[in-house]
């Protein structure tokens, strides 16, 4: 035991040389040699994790459940291990663009939203408000147990002692000094504290060491090494469960590992020594193994400490104390009161850090917004307002410090140490799934995020905060056991009757479903707005892009406006620097009337968001520089950039139908060659063989005259008229052939002109009367009708005739021929219609008949092959069309064949295309 | 500016294992009775993973800095 005076006295001496410690940092950083810039500094400062509830309460933990107090330091460990994916990501956001706490962070990520912000903060502080408390009951209870050793120190001894006597009050008040001294000494555009985080880096040594000294104590002078240690442990009955898992610890182990997790990227001070206090991203690297080291270190004798107090101490003995009572017990009171320093510096540097983190969420976040939004206050047109902010900050940390106090003279007798600590945790874990949710998914909105935010703590509150409120008597237990209206659903540790769990588990699997649920459902049915698209992205894809600036200011402040703002927010000194930096890295003017530019506008909106958050920076700005937020340019060339892809894709859509329409009129042009190539082939076999026929007779006729001189006159007369006679039908027939081929190429000389078709008709069979009488061929002709004119080739016209007519005589019933030639005048045009009483020609004949070569009719073996080249019909169709006109057959077999040619009125002279 | 692929998937991969090795089933797995030098077989394990996997953590995060270093100098 040791007297109250020495106590004190030591207490003093080392609040003092934090005190020293924290001025002598922050006159080295401001002489710009700061040594707190280095990675082991970095590193123990992020250890203020481990507060007086690891450096006592860890001990505690062994001695109820064994090694399950481990899960606290493993999480962070694995978040530490993964430092790449989510911690580097975090430091890049919040460096870019000047992060100044966890409200801010999460509020800029959606948006800059001032509600988001406010939210936060009040969960942060009503879940960090036990945390305190809990720090200042341990620095009370250490002093009772120093002073008073022997007494029970469960007791509830607070609420008796006045409050000056309350050592928890002195630790309050000397920490909110310090607070105030270091955390608000003036307002940074970095917010950094080089001075605090000096004083906790070096706590963090000092408790390290005290906790080492007494586990070396325990183990090595104590006991004869860990192992007599242990061995001893093992037969004693109460402590030789410890050593293992303890049953049914499933659940409980997965819940602690997540809230520790969860813990280290949420806690408000973690974050702020995290990522606000960093000063080079490097140092992140060091403290990605160094920290997990520094944890393994603290906990190394934890069990141990543990099993030696079960051992040697007395059962009433509180074993959240065993750090200070096992050497107590052993008569050791300096290492007794080296433990209590190592405790004091656990509670100090996590209330001086939260307080400081606290207060800048209090005075950017809750405050200045609330301030802002009171318009009669004109906080936009005041002058200096560096003192407003110091003022609010100072007043949020005594706030935030007493707030503890308060709980812990009202509450502090209640739960032990670690329940308190995981109460605090699980409030700020509902912060996990819109911050990582956030880091990883662009598609999370501001609305998603309130709602689940909401839900999370409204369940956090009801399942955890309400009978913890129970336990200290605050309100009826009956609303614990019945649940609220006395229905068994509403029970907070068995809601929706979930019972079997423990309350922390419940607690957790509640908050963090709807908490999540809700944030993922309303965001997927929720819309962005522009800053939030644009936030989203610059969190999501904080690596892909340099710079990481969001220039989306376009308006018409002036740069003194600028100036002007920044100078009533950071001060005189501090914003002439940074805007003098800023002008001649950049070779801009940094003063006057001129215009600001939107580079300027984001600098300046980066400044003020460093001292007064995202939110109200924004807020600020735009009470200057009144303009869109985001100019019509840039919103059109993003909309032109969108505009351009899809166009691109259209363009390549049109291109391969372009494409597959070309394959086709290929394809088709393909086949048509292809058909085209076989009929080559077959005219060309057609007319060799029909040059063929005229050859062989004139040819064996010759040979014959040659071979036989002595012929007699009459025969050789009648062989010369058939060579004759073949010859001429020869030359006929090329001569057919060379027209037909010349109106196929359209390279024929068409002389179209007005012509009445009746006078051309009966011209036609005038001329081939002879004809007709020389096979005695009965011709009725039956030309009415009006006149009409046709613009055509008049001899052309003459030579579709003759053909007609003269395959009509050629086809005429042999015996009793007769020929029938109408002519009838249409509105439209001319029909010809010349029939003879022929055989007929067979439907399937009756297109093919306009080919070439083709010939209609069977005819009797008997019969001499009618002559003719057999490409008349074929010149008369070609004759025909040419003049957009018609001919086609109409024929019954064995009566006869009809021919119709029907020329229309041409309204346009005939083009010599065809 | 990025390090191999491989290298981060390495840092991710052994954040997954000290995860999975620390929690149940694989934490009940040696919670045995009896010693190893001394010492009950589960606290063995734990300390003794944990300082395995802060040595690899050095190892590949050294790597992980030289690669980005070497990516910023170039």
């Amino acid at each position: 035991m040791l007297s109250s005076e020495v106590v004190i006295a030591v207490s003093l001496i080392y609040v003092g040389l934090l005190y020293a410690i924290a001025w002598w940092g922050d006159k080295r950083a401001r002489a710009g040699r700061s040594w707190v810039r280095n990675p082991t500094v970095y590193t123990l400062s992020i250890a203020v994790y481990c507060t007086s509830w690891t450096f006592y309460g860890a001990v505690g933990s062994a001695a109820r459940n064994g090694l399950e107090y481990l899960t606290i330091y493993l999480g962070p460990t694995i978040i530490f291990l993964g430092w790449w994916f989510l911690l580097r990501k975090m430091l890049r956001i919040s460096k870019a663009h000047r992060i100044t706490s966890i409200a801010d962070f999460i509020s800029s990520r959606y948006g800059k939203s001032t509600q988001l912000s406010m939210l936060v903060t009040l969960i942060a502080v009503i879940g960090t408000t036990p945390y305190i408390a809990l720090q200042l009951k341990a620095v009370a209870t250490s002093y009772t147990v120093l002073t008073v050793w022997g007494s029970s120190v469960s007791e509830p001894f607070v609420s008796t002692s006045h409050i000056f006597a309350d050592s928890g009050f002195w630790a309050a008040t000397g920490l909110a000094l310090f607070g105030i001294l270091f955390g608000t000494r003036f307002i940074d555009a970095d917010e950094h504290h080089e001075g605090m985080v000096a004083a906790i880096a070096f706590e963090s040594l000092v408790k390290l060491f005290a906790l080492l000294a007494v586990g070396i104590f325990v183990c090595f002078f104590m006991f004869s090494g860990l192992g007599d240690l242990f061995s001893q442990a093992a037969q004693a009955p109460r402590t030789a469960g410890l050593l293992k898992l303890q049953p049914d610890s499933g659940t409980r182990w997965f819940t602690l590992m997540a809230l520790s997790m969860a813990a280290i990227l949420t806690l408000p001070r973690q974050f702020q020594v995290i990522v606000v206090e960093n000063v080079d991203e490097r140092h992140l690297a060091t403290a990605a193994w160094a920290f997990p080291a520094y944890l393994l270190l603290m906990n190394l004798f934890v069990l141990p400490i543990a099993l030696a107090g079960m051992g040697v101490l007395p059962a009433w003995a509180d074993p959240d104390f065993f750090v200070l009572s096992v050497p107590l017990s052993q008569g050791q009171s300096f290492l007794a009161l080296a433990a209590y320093v190592g405790g004091l510096s656990a509670s100090t540097s996590m209330v001086i850090v939260a307080a400081i983190a606290l207060s800048t969420m209090v005075c950017n976040d809750l405050v200045i917004p609330a301030l802002l939004r009171l318009r009669w206050l004109r906080l936009t047109e005041r002058g200096d307002l560096t003192g407003l902010l110091l003022f609010i900050r100072r007043a949020s940390i005594v706030l935030v410090v007493f707030m503890g106090y308060i709980y812990y003279r009202s509450a502090g007798a209640g739960d032990a140490l670690a329940e308190i600590g995981l109460i605090s945790f699980a409030a700020t874990t509902q912060f996990i799934p819109i911050m990582v949710g956030g880091l990883f998914w662009k598609g999370g909105t501001k609305t998603g995020a309130l709602a689940g935010l909401s839900a999370g703590f409204a369940i956090w509150a009801y399942t955890l905060l309400l009978p913890s409120f129970a336990d200290s008597g605050w309100i009826d237990p009956k609303l614990i056991t019945d649940g609220a209206f006395g229905h068994p659903w509403l029970r907070p540790e068995a809601l929706f009757g979930l019972d079997h769990f423990a309350p922390l588990t419940h607690a957790l699997i509640w908050s963090m479903a709807l908490n999540a649920g809700c944030f993922i459902v309303i965001s997927l049915f929720t819309n962005q707005g522009g800053l939030e698209r644009i936030q989203a992205t610059l969190f999501v894809d904080a690596f892909s892009r340099k710079g990481g600036e969001t220039v989306i200011w376009r308006s018409s402040a002036t740069i003194d406006d600028l100036y002007e703002l920044v100078e009533r927010f950071l001060g005189r000194e501090r914003a002439y620097h940074a805007f003098y930096d800023y002008g001649t890295s950049r070779h801009t003017a940094w003063r006057g009337k001129g215009e600001a530019n939107a580079d300027m506008i984001a600098f300046s909106e980066r400044l003020l968001a460093g001292s007064i958050g995202a939110a109200s920076a924004r807020v600020m700005v735009s009470s200057v520089a009144k303009g869109e937020m985001v100019s019509l340019d840039e919103v059109l060339e993003i909309l032109e950039e969108t505009s351009h892809v899809i166009e691109h894709s259209q363009r390549l859509e049109q291109k391969s139908r372009a494409l597959e329409r070309a394959a086709a009129e290929l394809r088709a042009a393909n086949d048509r060659l292809k058909e085209l190539d076989r009929l080559k082939d077959e005219f060309l076999t057609m007319v060799s063989h029909e040059f063929r026929t005229p050859l062989t007779s004139i040819r064996s006729f010759s040979e014959i005259l040659v071979d036989t001189p002595d012929l007699e006159a009459e025969r050789t007369e009648r062989f010369l008229n058939v060579i004759v006679r073949e010859s001429e039908r020869l030359t006929r027939l090329i001569d057919d052939h060379l027209d037909l081929a010349r109106l196929e190429a359209g390279h024929s000389d068409w002389q179209p002109r007005d012509v009445d078709p009746k006078a051309v008709l009966r011209e036609t069979i005038d001329a081939l009367e002879g004809l007709f009488n020389s096979r005695n061929t009965k011709l009725r002709v039956d030309i009415g009708g009006d006149t009409v004119h046709l613009f055509v080739d008049r001899d052309r016209l003459t030579q579709v005739f003759i053909n007609l007519l003269s395959n009509a005589a050629k086809f005429a019933n042999p015996e009793k021929p007769e020929v029938f030639v109408r002519g009838a005048t249409h509105k439209d045009g001319y029909l010809v219609s010349i029939s003879d009483n022929g055989a007929g020609i067979a439907s399937d004949e009756a297109q093919l008949i306009f080919n070439k070569f083709a010939r209609g009719g069977k005819y009797p073996g008997d019969k001499p092959r009618p002559s003719g080249s057999g490409l008349g019909l074929a010149i008369s169709k070609h004759v025909v069309e040419h003049c957009h006109g018609k001919i086609w057959v109409e024929s019954k077999p064995g009566r006869g064949a009809t021919f119709n040619v029907f020329i229309p009125v041409a309204t346009a002279p005939v083009t010599h295309t065809v | 500016m990025t390090p191999p692929a491989k290298l981060t998937e390495r840092a991710l991969v052994l954040a997954l294992t000290a995860f999975l090795a620390w929690v149940p089933p694989l934490v009940g797995i040696f919670s045995l009775d009896g010693t190893l030098w001394g010492m009950p077989v589960l606290f063995v394990y734990f300390f003794v993973s944990w300082a395995v996997f802060i040595a690899l953590c050095a190892r590949i995060t050294r790597k992980l800095r030289q690669s980005a270093q070497q990516a910023e100098d170039t």
